[in-house]
């Protein structure tokens, strides 16, 4: 009986969460005029508000720039972190510690500090308006490099002094050897990085003014608080559920490993 | 082949030295085993000469060849871990064979190589196999089969039978000696049991804080250990101890008062009186004297503890406050908390000296 009470509870808040969800779908199927309903089920179905979105915005275009760009940083980041978390764990060179409490420390540091610095690095190079700048900065990620670093640590020392006797040089180890090791770390830094990458909107809005360069979150978050939705609800909302479409497959794909590094993000592995 | 030649190496951490001029001479076809407690240095001074740790100072030749900064891989070295170190996403094949396949040896002799050494190891129904599939017994015969394909000058072993069971032990340590007899490849072998270091070494190198204690045969080092930290790590049960005071007519008093024992034609004439620690084997002390052996001193001891073994018994008694262990056949063993008599073997002790902890015969 206990138990019932609790799954009719678990439900309740399940679909306190699922609502609005739902609701934003099944509304972006209305007609415009019904959208005010609180209905679970589209009131008189209809593809208008996708299609004039279509009409309206490079959204096709954009949905294919952010994955561009969330792909190449999300490889980057696995490849430069993973790097830089071997050298910090496994090479004594002087100085280690101090590089990495450094580290460490431009993670309690706020984005908001360094989002003017990275501005104005980016004018300096002349990378505005150009994916360079959406792709760049992100290439390296404390975060990351501080995930590889715990992971290669829990990687006995003999695996890779038999990979050196074997003749593996450094490259060898680190992508032959321990890659193969540490699938679970690379799909959660991979994981987390895409999807920050997706959702970012802040740093795109400062450097990329070009419709045709926008990434979709942005071009949604401009188009729906801005003028060019001509007020309609529908629109905005079909332009949400398009923003949100990604991560949710990725997420049907990835659930197991989704959870994980939900949980990775908040502790020490 | 080749012989292996450590020229006084040092290997120091900032300031902690690990290892201190430590030289070694180790002749072609020989097995090696470097033994000592925890800590000692030993598996720096492999990996020294593995080449995964620089030597800070000292050199390093292999064969005729000083190879101090040759990389690991073209030291013609094969070396075994305690982990097994093998890569978990590659089969037991892969395993094997992949120090050849970087090596660029064609891809049918690689084949040839690996089942060759799967066929010694005993492995070729494993081959396809991940080594989590593996016991630990057959994970150490993957990484053992590994070093032997590379075909190496030297194989090195680093604690390889630690994690394995008592029994499995015993029988790997038999199946890698003869292995390296088969093979008369040059072997140095790191442990910390001396049992392994005994039965497997044809010479053992004992060290301790960093420092080589001796390095000799296996039963040369037990009958004349060059000092008391050989002396105490050589032998199980250890070799029991006293301290104590020779006088000028060669009788020996430990430092409780209680036990004296005359020496007297059992020491080197030119030894002075002093202080000494007189080291008696267990097995050198028996429980009767049948046959009046007139090397036998009876003493008086309360019996203790006794430690049936099946073919010895170990009796465990005090002199003053200082145990001591005695292995004696079973029909010779005394009743616990009973007094006995039991007899010292003059002609087996040994005598260090009490300050610098050297032999006396050194
Ligand atoms: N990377 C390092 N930095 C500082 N000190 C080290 C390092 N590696 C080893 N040492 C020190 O060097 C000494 C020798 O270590 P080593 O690993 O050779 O001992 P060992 O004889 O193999 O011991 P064990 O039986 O525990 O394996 C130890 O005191 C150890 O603390
Ligand atoms: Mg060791």
């Amino acid at each position: 009986m206990k138990k019932f009470l609790f799954y009719i509870l678990l439900g309740l808040a399940a679909f306190a969460f699922l609502y609005p969800f739902i609701w934003m779908v099944s509304a972006s199927l209305s007609e415009e005029r019904s959208i005010t309903d609180v209905s679970l089920w589209p009131v008189a179905l209809t593809f208008d508000h996708y299609i004039k979105l279509f009409e309206n915005i490079p959204i096709a275009g954009s949905f294919v720039n952010s994955v561009f760009v969330a792909t190449i940083v999300t490889f980057g980041v696995l490849v430069f972190s993973s790097m830089a978390g071997y050298a910090l764990a496994r090479h004594r060179f002087k100085g280690r510690n101090l590089l990495f409490y450094f580290l460490l420390f431009t993670m309690t540091l706020p984005f908001q500090l360094t989002l003017i610095p990275n501005y104005i690095l980016m004018v300096q190079f002349g990378w505005t308006n150009s994916f360079a700048a959406l792709i760049f900065p992100g290439l390296l990620n404390a975060f990351a490099i501080l995930l590889f670093r715990q992971h290669f640590l829990s990687i006995p020392q003999d695996l890779i002094d038999a990979a050196r006797i074997d003749g593996c040089n450094e490259w060898r180890i680190l992508f032959q050897i321990l890659w193969p090791v540490s699938v679970p770390t690379l799909i959660t830094v991979g994981i987390i990085t895409f999807m920050t990458t997706w959702n970012d909107v802040l740093w795109p809005i400062i450097v990329i003014r070009e419709e045709h360069l926008m990434t979709m979150p942005q071009l949604v978050t401009l188009f729906a608080v801005g003028g060019r939705s001509m007020g309609q609800i529908g629109m905005k909302l079909a332009s949400a559920t398009l923003l949100a479409l990604p991560i949710i497959i990725a997420y049907l794909i990835f659930q197991k490993h989704f959870i994980q590094s939900m949980a990775a993000s908040g502790q020490k592995e | 082949m080749a012989e292996v030649f450590l020229k006084n190496f040092f290997k120091r951490y900032g300031e902690v030295v690990a290892v201190s001029d430590v030289s070694l001479h180790i002749h072609d076809k020989e097995f090696v085993v470097l033994v000592g407690p925890s800590g000692c240095g030993k598996s720096t001074t492999l990996r020294m000469i593995a080449g995964l740790e620089d030597i800070t100072s000292g050199e390093l030749y292999i064969g005729e060849k000083q190879v101090n900064e040759v990389a690991p891989k073209d030291r013609d070295i094969a070396m075994v871990f305690q982990n097994y170190a093998l890569y978990p996403h590659m089969t037991v094949f892969q395993n094997m064979g992949f120090g050849l396949r970087l090596k660029k040896v064609p891809k049918k002799e690689i084949k040839e190589r690996v089942e060759a050494a799967a066929e010694i190891v005993g492995l070729t129904p494993y081959l396809k196999r991940k080594p989590g599939t593996l016991s630990g017994g057959q994970r150490q015969r993957v990484a053992l089969g590994r070093a032997i394909v590379r075909n190496p000058k030297v194989f090195l072993f680093d604690e390889p039978l630690s994690n394995l069971d008592a029994k499995l032990r015993v029988q790997m340590r038999m199946e890698i000696s003869k292995l390296q007899r088969t093979l008369g490849v040059t072997t140095i072998y790191v442990t910390h049991d001396q049992t392994e270091a005994m039965s497997m070494a044809d010479r053992i190198a004992v060290m301790k804080d960093g420092v080589l204690q001796q390095f000799d045969t296996p039963m040369h080092m037990y009958d004349h250990p060059a000092n008391l930290f050989v002396a105490g790590f050589i032998g199980s049960p250890a070799m029991n101890m006293l301290p104590g005071k020779l006088d000028e007519l060669k009788i020996f008093k430990d430092a409780s008062g209680l036990f004296t024992l005359d020496l007297n034609g059992y020491l080197p004439s030119s030894i002075d009186a002093g202080e000494y620690v007189l080291g008696i084997r267990p097995e050198n002390i028996r429980g009767d004297n049948r046959l009046n052996n007139p090397f036998y001193v009876p003493i008086q001891i309360l019996a203790d503890v006794v430690e049936p073994m099946g073919s010895d018994s170990y009796l465990y008694f005090k002199i003053g406050d200082i145990s001591m262990t005695a292995r004696l056949r079973p029909e010779t063993a005394p009743q616990e908390q009973t007094a006995a008599t039991l007899y010292i073997d003059r002609s087996k002790i040994h005598f260090f000296y009490a300050e610098t902890g050297l032999n006396i015969k050194n």
